[in-house]
């Protein structure tokens, strides 16, 4: 048993009423209790009673059949001798003595033809309570029965009579047998009607000389004489009626009897149960209405155990749980209150971490975290201090939480850093301070500052130095008003000072830079300006220098062209004829003409590449039967230099868009080139073949001379000339460069891959037109 | 301390000791189990008479036999062929015949195995015993009856005697000369049915002063019997019977074999058979070795005999 004790509970009721949580239409624990002991005791008695009255019944109905076998045994040896005899008075008299017993109806003796000999019967029932019969209306069996009897004599065993149930009924005169009785009232129940076992028992002689005559009987080889011999000593029948009314009425006292005990064991025990229901229920639904208190938040509600059963122990144990879990709610609290404070913390950090970085703004800086910490922290004032670069002075940066007047007056509030004071304390040697009480520690004050901390009325603070880089920049100073400053203050406050400190480190450095940078721009864009005049001058300079080539070239070319004329026109002996020196001097005039018109005409196409005036003509061009055509073009000249000249055109060679001449022009300077670079006996190959990039690549190899490695990155700049060139192959050293321009003008590429002695591959790709199909 | 060692080692000694001798007692009695004879019984059917026999018959047997299977004709003789095969079949070195059935049987199916048969009325009838068959006389010489009579009644001269020719005229002829040889007359009457048993007796019960009782199974039966019985001591004619079952009864002198007697005396048959050390036993006939006596002293009484403590004396059993 349990005491529930609420803080404000009410007296409750006697007896407990149906619990408040319970749904409506649910049978509650002690009804599911009550119902199912009930029913398993009623079930119980019922089966036991049954039971009982079935063995009851058994065993009067066994000791009625043995009744009437003992009977019937004990006339059938009494009368033996007497039906052998026929003796009727003995035997009256001895039916006397068995009718005279209380369950005999009626005791017959036949012969062995059935014919009754004698027989005495007490009548039929008239009143089943009173068990009183008729004697005026004889009750015997039907006479059908003694025809099966006789029929059936010579079965029978000797010692174990033969049973009949009979039944006797208002409408038949005789006793009928079960089934017959049953057809005759159609099946029903007969009102009235009387059960009877009818026990009936042949009467044989007896023999005790068995033995002798069994072995007798066996000195026969045909067969055995043991049945004739038992039929033949068949002398009668005695039968007797018992009747089951005294043991029906007796079952039926049993039945009542059992019936009310059984009632009253039904009573006893369901009221027991109810009982046992109540005293197990009560405390659970006390627990049951703790639970729900707890569930709900309750948790000062108490429950106190009355016994100390498993009831009483769960009572102990859910008080117990209940403790434990008060006790385990103020830890939670505390710890939510700790962690939420510390969130709280963190936050501000995240907080003031992202207005570092957000600024660089020193002055934004100040009052941003100044406003977040006090914000968050609780603070109700706070306060920042710079010290000054002389480290004699500090200087009151921002403040926060104070009225705009008097924010005014602080701000910007410069004062000397004085020996002994909270000033030097943190500035000087970097350390924090507590101070409990403003006035205790007056005199460490400033006198600058004090005045304005006792017009704000503040009584204690917390201050905490900015130190970066073993520097200390500041302070940080804060106060909670009307509250004391505790430890955990200062302890915040020291964490959030460092990352305050390095944000004004960083933002002061920032400045600094940002001054220095703007010097730095302010220089750039002057040399900028010096450089772009000079690059003007350049500029015209060179244009200047481009139209005069361009004019000379020009102007060059036309007497050059007539000066080639006249020359030829004497060589072709229009002006007469002409000796060997005359011919030789000419022809060697006409060559030097035709060399500088070369000059000239590289010079002109030099100084339209530089001015962006060549254009190109393109249209598209296969390269295999360009190259081919190249080769076969040059292919007099190799000749004449005892030189191999041949083409490799590997298959297919899609188009490029290009200027034919142009791409005619790169080839045959770069096939003239290899001719002029390669002594006889030698080979200049022309490679073309398609790129899996979507490139064709003509290359031009030779095994001449090769060109040096250092050379190798100058070649292609303009006017310059191999060192290693003979005099005679030397050009204006503009063949290359334009060679280079053109090709890149096609969007293509030259190298040179060459090895000195023994030969150069000049290697020229260029695009293939996209949707070219090779040929 | 030393005596407590002496007896710790005397009671390992003896408890040796009775090993020994058990493990000796159980290998002879294995040897004894597997060296042991067979018997086989046959028996006409399941009757009292028969089983007394063979109890006794099983009990007297030595331990070096034993009976292997039991068979039971149950009164057909057409079963006897499979079980005679049976028999024959077994390793039985002995079998015994217990009944007229079961005698006949062995003598149709089995020759070549030693046979005892027992309790067969008039074996000489049914050309019993054959050479490979010894018998149990069930009968008791007449001489020997007829003296015990003389010695209870000895005014007795004439004697009647009931009987069926077709089944114990041999008897009948037997007690004719040995009552003739013994002074006695007999008067007979023969009677060939069951129902004329009534009339023959009417027909000389005042002619004669005893009543002699052949095993007749026409004469002697359930329906007679009481007739006999009542008829006899109404007439204060003394009843002579051959069985204890018939002095209950209220004949009031009986000599007879006891059937138990008999199983005996075929268990020591079947050990001198089976170690064929009496062959010359075969063939023969032999009478169990005691007569057993009884009287029924009421019917005694009722007769006017009287019995003295001396005469009571010679009688084995009395009712």
């Amino acid at each position: 048993m349990s005491n529930f004790n609420p803080p404000h509970a009410h007296p409750s009721p006697p007896f407990p009423t149906e619990p408040a949580g319970l749904e409506p239409g649910y049978l509650t624990l002690r009804t599911k209790f009550s119902l199912f002991v009930s029913l398993v005791i009623i079930l119980a008695c019922s089966s036991l009673s049954g039971y009982l009255i079935q063995q009851e019944a058994k065993v009067m109905e066994t000791s009625l059949v043995n009744t009437g076998k003992v009977l019937v045994i004990t006339l059938q040896n009494i009368s033996l001798n007497r039906l052998i005899n026929q003796d009727l008075h003995y035997l009256e008299r001895m039916l006397d003595g068995a009718i005279s017993l209380s369950e005999v109806v009626y005791v017959i003796a036949r012969d062995q033809d059935g014919k009754v000999l004698v027989e005495k019967s007490k009548g039929r029932l008239v009143d089943i309570t009173k068990l009183r019969r008729d004697e005026t209306q004889p009750l015997f069996p039907d006479d059908s029965l003694t025809e099966t009897l006789i029929t059936a004599a010579s079965k029978i065993s000797k010692i174990e009579p033969l049973m009949t149930v009979l039944y006797s009924s208002p409408l038949n005169k005789g006793l009928l047998p079960k089934r017959s009785a049953e057809k005759k009232s159609a099946g029903g129940f007969m009102f009235g009607s009387e059960t009877i076992y009818d026990f009936a028992l042949p009467v044989y002689r007896k023999h005790e000389l068995a033995s002798t005559l069994e072995l007798l009987s066996s000195e026969n080889l045909q067969d055995s004489p043991k049945v004739s011999s038992r039929q033949s000593s068949f002398i009668g029948i005695i039968q007797i009626g018992i009747t089951t009314a005294p043991m029906q009425q007796s079952l039926n006292e049993t039945v009542w009897n059992i019936g009310l005990l059984t009632l009253g064991i039904i009573f006893v025990g369901i009221l027991l149960t109810i009982l046992l229901t109540n005293r197990i229920v009560t405390p659970l639904r006390r627990l049951a209405e703790m639970s729900q208190k707890i569930a709900e938040g309750d948790l000062s509600v108490t429950v106190t155990a009355d016994t100390q059963d498993e009831v009483g122990q769960l009572t102990t144990s859910i008080d117990r749980m209940a403790r434990a879990l008060q006790q385990r709610e103020e830890a939670i609290s505390h710890y939510v209150h700790t962690i939420t404070k510390q969130v709280t913390q963190l936050s501000t950090l995240h907080q003031t971490g992202i207005v570092i970085t957000s600024t660089l703004d020193v002055q934004k800086l100040f009052s941003t975290v100044l406003k977040l910490l006090r914000k968050n922290l609780g603070f109700q004032r706070m306060i920042l201090v710079l010290q000054n670069p002389g480290g004699t002075k500090a200087m009151v940066s921002d403040v926060s939480g104070v009225t705009l007047e008097l924010e005014q007056q602080i701000r910007h509030l410069e004062f000397p850093i004085t020996p002994g004071s909270i000033d030097e304390t943190l500035l000087i040697h970097g350390r924090p301070v507590l101070a409990y009480d403003l006035e205790e520690i007056a005199h460490q004050v400033s006198p600058l500052i004090l005045p304005i901390c006792r017009q704000m009325e503040v009584i204690s603070f917390v201050c905490a130095p900015l130190l970066s880089h073993q520097r200390v920049l500041g302070y940080l100073g804060a106060d909670r008003g009307n509250q004391r400053c505790t430890q955990e203050d200062l302890d915040l406050l020291l964490t959030i000072a460092s990352h305050v400190a390095v944000a004004i480190d960083n933002a002061q450095t920032y400045e600094e830079v940002e001054k220095l940078a703007q010097t730095l721009e302010e220089r750039v864009k002057e040399r900028t300006q010096d450089l772009q005049s000079a690059n003007e001058r350049l500029q015209e300079l060179d244009r200047l220098k481009s139209s005069f080539v361009s004019i000379v070239s020009h102007e060059l070319r036309t007497p050059m062209t007539s000066i080639k004329g006249l020359v030829e026109n004497m060589l072709d002996g229009l002006v007469g004829n002409l000796n060997d020196r005359q011919s030789f001097y000419l022809e060697r005039m006409k060559y030097n003409i035709e060399r500088l018109t070369r000059m000239i005409n590289d010079l002109l196409d030099l100084s339209r590449i530089e001015a962006g005036r060549m254009d190109l003509h393109r249209s598209a061009v296969n390269m295999g039967s360009l190259a081919r055509e190249v080769v076969e073009t040059l292919q007099s000249m190799a000749q004449e230099r005892s030189l191999i000249l041949e083409a490799h055109i590997s298959h297919p060679i899609g188009f490029i868009q290009g200027d034919r001449d142009k791409l005619i022009q790169i080839f045959t300077n770069l096939i003239n080139n290899a001719l002029k670079f390669t002594e006889s006996p030698g080979t200049v190959t022309v490679e073309v073949n398609q790129r899996d990039d979507g490139m064709v690549q003509t290359c031009v190899i030779d095994n001449g001379c090769g060109i040096p490695l250092e050379e190798q990155q100058t070649i292609f700049e303009r006017f310059y000339r191999g060192q290693s060139s003979e005099m005679k192959n030397r050009g204006a050293g503009l063949g290359l460069a334009i060679t280079k321009s053109l090709v890149e003008l096609h969007g293509g590429s030259i190298w040179v891959e060459s090895t000195h002695g023994e030969g150069s591959r000049f290697c020229v790709i260029l695009p293939l037109t996209p949707s070219t199909t090779p040929s | 301390m030393n005596n407590l060692r002496a007896f710790c080692h005397r009671s390992a000694y003896w408890r040796k000791l009775v090993w020994v001798i058990v493990c000796v007692g159980l290998f002879l009695e294995l040897s004894t189990l597997t060296s042991a004879e067979e018997v086989a019984i046959l028996k006409s059917a399941d009757i009292r008479v028969y089983s007394e026999a063979i109890t006794a018959f099983k009990s007297a047997l030595p331990p070096s036999f034993h009976v292997t299977s039991e068979y039971d004709l149950k009164d057909d003789m057409a079963e006897g062929r499979n079980l005679a095969r049976s028999i024959r079949a077994s390793n039985a070195k002995v079998v015994l015949a217990v009944g007229l059935k079961a005698a006949v049987t062995a003598k149709l199916q089995i020759q070549k195995i030693p046979v005892i048969f027992c309790l067969v009325i008039d074996p000489k009838k049914y050309g019993l015993p054959t050479d490979n068959m010894v018998g149990l006389s069930l009968q008791i010489p007449f001489h020997q009856r007829l003296k015990t009579l003389q010695t209870l009644v000895p005014n007795v001269s004439r004697i009647g005697v009931l009987f069926d020719p077709e089944k114990t005229k041999g008897m009948w002829n037997q007690l004719l000369q040995d009552a003739e040889a013994s002074g006695f007359r007999i008067v007979t009457e023969e009677v060939s049915a069951e129902k004329d048993v009534s009339k023959a007796l009417n027909a000389i019960k005042n002619r004669i002063d005893a009543l002699w009782l052949l095993p007749d199974s026409t004469i002697l039966t359930e329906n007679t019997l009481d007739f006999l019985l009542s008829t006899t001591l109404e007439a204060n004619v003394p009843l002579l019977g051959f069985s204890a079952d018939l002095v209950r009864s209220g004949a009031v002198v009986g000599t007879y074999f006891r059937y138990a007697d008999i199983g005996k005396l075929a268990a020591q048959l079947s050990h001198q058979l089976a170690r064929q050390t009496s062959p010359s036993l075969l063939g023969t006939i032999i009478y169990p070795g005691r007569v057993r006596r009884s009287i029924n002293l009421r019917s005694a009484r009722h007769l006017g005999i009287s019995v003295t403590f001396d005469l009571l004396r010679q009688f084995d059993e009395q009712f």
